[in-house]
């Protein structure tokens, strides 16, 4: 069994990850939970919607109609991440299909709210690692988590 | 005579200019052209052709962009596009290339409200997505 994530039979995720990494992933929470506004914070700002490049009111009335559903969306997902890590801690190592999805999305939206905060605005930030602090520590963290948990989904396509 | 519209094809007249429309379209002309070419060339020379395109243009739909960005992995992007749009792997991986390449891909092609729906679901999932007229 390889560590990280892996595709178990029942079309669920198995998680092998130390002491360490679950402290990390306890960090995604209080990311998601930190998002302020979008004026204010460029995380907000990134997960912000919109579908219309050049077309304000449609814009607008887009954000009006899905705003709202995406958030619920995002906020049912991280209480299914909050559980079931906390479930993972404790020994139950094996996600459901459904709460993999979960940890996917909520690790992938706090990666984009570090990358936001970070000023991450182009290709090769990854490179350069001569200064790691914290927090872009733990956004190259959460990109090895969303990769191997992609592609232990993909292995369940 | 008044001016033929400078809207039918070929160069850029200045006002003032006179011109034949029988210059303008040689005999060899395409005749496959959009419905509003062909109104122009039924029309006399004479009458001014309105704009029409939007009623005339049958709706080709709306094509759904994903554009690139620099914090989603590859492999997340791919398991994305296979996940919602039932993509197999080849072409999910090759639109994952266009969009990290190009910058851009258009992902699908669909009516005005299920482009609407595809976009919010590519949000949903943290992927940049717009819409455009296809």
């Amino acid at each position: 069994m390889r560590a990280g994530f892996s595709a178990a039979s029942d079309g669920g995720v198995v998680v092998r990850l130390k002491r360490r990494e679950f402290e990390a992933l306890e960090l995604v929470s209080e990311i998601l939970e930190s998002v302020g506004q979008v004026g204010t914070d460029p995380g907000a700002a990134r997960l912000d919607i919109d579908a219309y490049t050049d077309d304000e009111e449609a814009s607008a009335e887009f954000r009006r109609l899905m705003r709202s559903e995406v958030e619920q969306g995002r906020a049912a997902d991280r209480s299914a991440f909050a559980v079931s890590l906390e479930a993972a801690e404790s020994g139950q190592v094996t996600l459901s299909a459904g709460e993999a999805e979960a940890w996917l999305l909520a690790v992938g939206e706090a990666r984009l709210v570090l990358a936001a905060r970070l000023g991450i605005k182009a290709e090769g930030w990854g490179e350069d690692e001569s200064e790691i602090d914290p927090p872009m520590a733990l956004l190259h963290y959460l990109s090895w988590v969303q990769g191997s948990l992609a592609e232990a989904l993909l292995e369940q396509l | 005579m008044p001016e033929p519209s400078t809207r039918l094809k070929g160069s850029v007249r200045e006002s003032g200019d006179t011109i034949s429309v029988a210059q303008e379209i040689p005999y060899s002309c395409n005749m496959s052209g959009s419905p509003q070419q062909l109104l122009r060339l039924a029309l006399p020379s004479t009458v001014e052709v309105p704009d029409v395109d939007e009623d005339l243009t049958p709706d080709r739909g709306w094509n759904v962009v994903v554009w690139n960005d620099p914090v989603n992995l590859m492999t997340y992007v791919v398991y994305i596009l296979r996940k919602l749009f039932g993509y197999n792997e080849e072409k999910a991986t090759e639109l994952m290339l266009q969009v990290h390449n190009n910058g851009r891909a258009i992902v699908a092609t669909e009516p005005l409200e299920k482009a609407e729906f595809e976009c919010f679901r590519l949000h949903r999932h943290g992927l940049w997505a717009t819409m455009e007229e296809a």
